[in-house]
Parts: structure tokens; C-alpha cells; sequence
């Protein structure tokens, strides 16, 4: 069967234009089809992207640690710099002035060293933000995280609590406006003004989830002291 | 009730093959995209299952990825004005079933010589059928410059399908 697909010249009568367009429109949606009538099997299965899905997933993970790392490396570094350290002339520091993190050892994530270094235990604080951040809604934002941010008891019936620093648009956050507590069941508090109910359920899911594979550890386990090697001499 | 990721890819997957077929013309590289996209989309599947419709993500990741592909230098495709060995279309070697009217191979010529963005805006468009509002939402471009590019294409398209000595569509 021979089809004009444009019965109607489009430059001489515009009225006929849309109508001309859409017929075409439809007959080169068919046309398409005979392109893809001969389509070869495919060479994947929902096993495979699952799998490849699953590695994705672990590298981001990684990415994230060792980003969280990276930040509490340089943070200490900072820290160790700024409270004067042995032959940096620039540190000239202020007595009694807190510069860089003031959280104490039991508070932070990660365990500390004489050399400053600090690796990440329990649960690292970058997780639960990195988590809280893919679950909020459209126009809520996290906000800059307070320098002295650190895990602290939950209280009852939770193992550990954050701050969490949430704003609407482009409001200035309000620290410690919200609370977000690792439990049994995780949950966001004081999110009102940002949030409603099922978004903040939503955010502390979310962050239960990522706590979850990691192990459910205790934010505020203070990792074992390293131990000192026997002396030879003795 | 929001399906599970096996659910949604199992029921998509070919869907979205088809559409990154027609907008790479290479069925491997349709393959390689869909099953990157779909993996990108499991590891993001319990932020986005609980948005709503992961659709339109979906066809998103499998578009940019396309698109992607083809800002590559190393592997741009290069439009050529007329395909190497292409068979005969009156003899029917090689053409499926159904397209020995030469009506596919003039297809194919034409949708390679399209620009990439305006094959992608007339695979949504007349392949997908979505809505012009919706393809301006995937390609993350305007509604008039979705109208402007789907009208050059089928202007396009119309021309090398015109251009034909049958002067013949038949889908």
C-alpha cells in the first residue's frame, strides 16, 4: 500500500501543519519499529546488572570512607598544626582558644594516635550525612556542619546522637535544630520546621539503612588502646 | 506500590534497550548503556523507589549515557553520507522480515545523519511518545527547543523518505 505521510503541504495551508506533523509523527513511530523487529537477544541479565549493581555500590562506599578519611586525616593535621607543633613557626597559638575540632576522644569516630592520625571506627559521621543528604526532599538542604560535630549518647533507647543542620531553600540552617538518634529504630527529632513526619521517617530510615550495613556498630565505642610491644631488653 | 528493582528491570530493561537502540544505532552499545544505567539505578534504588516513579530516571540515565557516548572523541560516529555494504533492497539479503521495501536501510541512513541531541528528541518524541514537556525534562533542555528539534527532524526524515524513487513508507 503506497501512504503520503504528508497528504497536506505544510508551507502552503500552516493550519495543517500540527495535524500533518502528528500523522507523521505516528507513522515514523511505525517506521521505527522495523528497526527494532530484528533485535538480537540480549547479552545481559537483571543477575548481571545487579551484580554490577552491588560492586558500584561498594566502590561508592569506599569512595565515601576514604574521603571521611581524608577529612579527619586533615582535620587532626590542622588541629596538630594549630595547637603548635615542634618547629612550625606559624602556629602561635592563642592559650585557652579552641582552633579546629574540640570533640574529645570518646566522642569522635575515629581512633586517635600520638601522631595525630585518625581512622575511622563504629560508624563514621560522613555516612550518616552522606545518607541523611540523599534522603531529603527537594528544597531542604543539609547545612555546614558545626566544627565540633561528633557523635554523642543517644539517650534512652538509643545508642548515639548527632546534630544535624537542616534549612529550607536558602535559609541560614539552624544548628541543632534537628537530632538524628541510631537505635533500634532510628529517628530524626526537632526536624519540624524542614520537615513533616513521614520526610523525617523517611531521612532516619534512610540512615538506619546505611547504619545497618555497616553492622549496626556503636558510634561511641572507644577503640582499644594500641598495644605496647614487650621490650627486649627486659 | 513502588516494584522491586527485579520487577522494574525485568519489566524495562528491553524498553529501554529499544529506545537506546534507535538513538545509537548499535545494539552492543544499546546493551552497554542499559545495563550501566540499570546498575547505577540499583545502587541508587532505595533513595529513588521512595520518590515515586523511577521511570523517567531511568530513560534519563539511558539518554545521557547514549549522548555521552557519543561526546567521546575517541568513539565519536562519524555521519557518513552513504552506509558501506548496504544490501539491496529489492533482493531482501539481510533485511528483516517485513523491511525489504528498503524503507529500514533509508531509515537507518537518515536517523545517522540527524545530530545526536535531535535523534534523541525524535526517538522520545515518536518512539516513546512522550510528551514534548516530558522529553524537555530528559534532555534537560526547553520545551520550544524540544518542538524546534523534533520539527527538523521529521523535516529531515520526511526528506530522505521522500527522497526515495518509490516515493513509499510502508511501516
Amino acid at each position: 500500500m503506497t501512504t503520503d505521510p504528508y497528504p497536506t503541504d505544510p508551507a502552503t495551508d500552516p493550519a495543517a501543519r500540527p495535524a500533518a506533523d502528528e500523522t507523521a509523527g505516528a507513522l515514523l513511530g511505525a517506521a521505527l519499529g522495523t528497526l527494532v523487529r530484528d533485535e538480537p537477544p540480549m547479552r545481559f541479565t537483571v543477575e548481571d546488572v545487579e551484580r554490577r549493581g552491588r560492586l558500584l555500590q561498594r566502590r561508592r562506599r569506599r569512595t565515601r570512607v576514604g574521603l571521611g578519611a581524608g577529612v579527619l586525616v586533615a582535620a587532626s593535621g590542622a588541629a596538630f598544626l594549630s595547637a603548635g607543633a615542634p618547629g612550625w613557626q606559624g602556629a602561635q597559638r592563642t592559650p585557652g582558644v579552641a582552633l579546629g575540632p574540640t570533640a574529645t576522644p570518646s566522642q569522635t569516630t575515629g581512633t586517635g594516635d600520638p601522631n595525630g592520625t585518625s581512622l575511622p571506627v563504629g560508624f563514621p559521621l560522613n555516612e550518616a550525612f552522606v545518607a541523611v543528604q540523599g534522603a531529603l526532599p527537594d528544597g531542604v538542604r543539609l547545612g555546614d556542619l558545626p566544627p565540633d560535630v561528633a557523635w554523642e549518647p543517644g539517650g534512652p533507647g538509643y545508642v548515639a546522637a548527632v546534630r544535624v543542620p537542616l534549612a529550607r531553600g536558602n535559609a541560614v540552617p539552624r544548628h541543632g535544630g534537628a537530632t538524628l538518634r541510631l537505635g533500634p529504630r532510628c529517628a530524626l527529632d526537632g526536624a519540624d520546621a524542614v520537615l513533616d513526619d513521614v520526610q523525617a521517617r523517611a531521612v532516619a530510615d534512610a540512615v538506619c539503612e546505611v547504619w545497618t550495613t555497616w553492622g549496626r556498630p556503636d558510634p561511641l565505642a572507644v577503640p582499644p588502646a594500641p598495644s605496647t610491644p614487650p621490650d627486649p631488653a627486659a | 506500590m513502588t516494584p522491586s528493582f527485579r520487577e522494574f528491570a525485568t519489566a524495562r530493561r528491553a524498553a529501554l534497550r529499544r529506545t537506546a537502540y534507535l538513538m545509537c544505532g548499535d545494539w552492543h552499545l544499546a546493551d552497554d548503556v542499559v545495563q550501566d544505567a540499570l546498575a547505577r539505578l540499583y545502587a541508587d534504588w532505595p533513595r529513588l523507589a521512595g520518590r515515586g516513579p523511577v521511570e523517567a530516571y531511568a530513560r534519563k540515565v539511558v539518554v545521557n549515557g547514549v549522548l555521552a557516548h557519543r561526546r567521546r572523541p575517541w568513539r565519536r560516529e562519524v555521519a557518513a553520507p552513504a552506509l558501506p555494504d548496504v544490501p539491496d533492497p529489492r533482493s531482501g539479503d539481510g533485511a528483516p522480515a517485513g523491511a525489504d521495501d528498503g524503507t529500514r536501510d533509508v531509515l537507518l541512513r537518515a536517523l545517522a545523519g540527524l545530530g545526536a541531541s535531535q535523534r534523541a528528541v525524535v526517538v522520545l518524541r515518536y518512539w516513546d511518545d512522550l510528551p514534548v514537556d516530558e522529553v524537555a525534562r530528559v534532555l534537560g533542555c526547553s520545551t520550544g527547543n524540544v518542538k524546534s528539534q523534533a520539527a527538523r527532524g521529521l523535516a529531515h526524515l520526511r526528506d530522505a523518505l521522500g527522497a526515495r524513487p518509490d516515493q513509499e513508507v510502508t511501516p
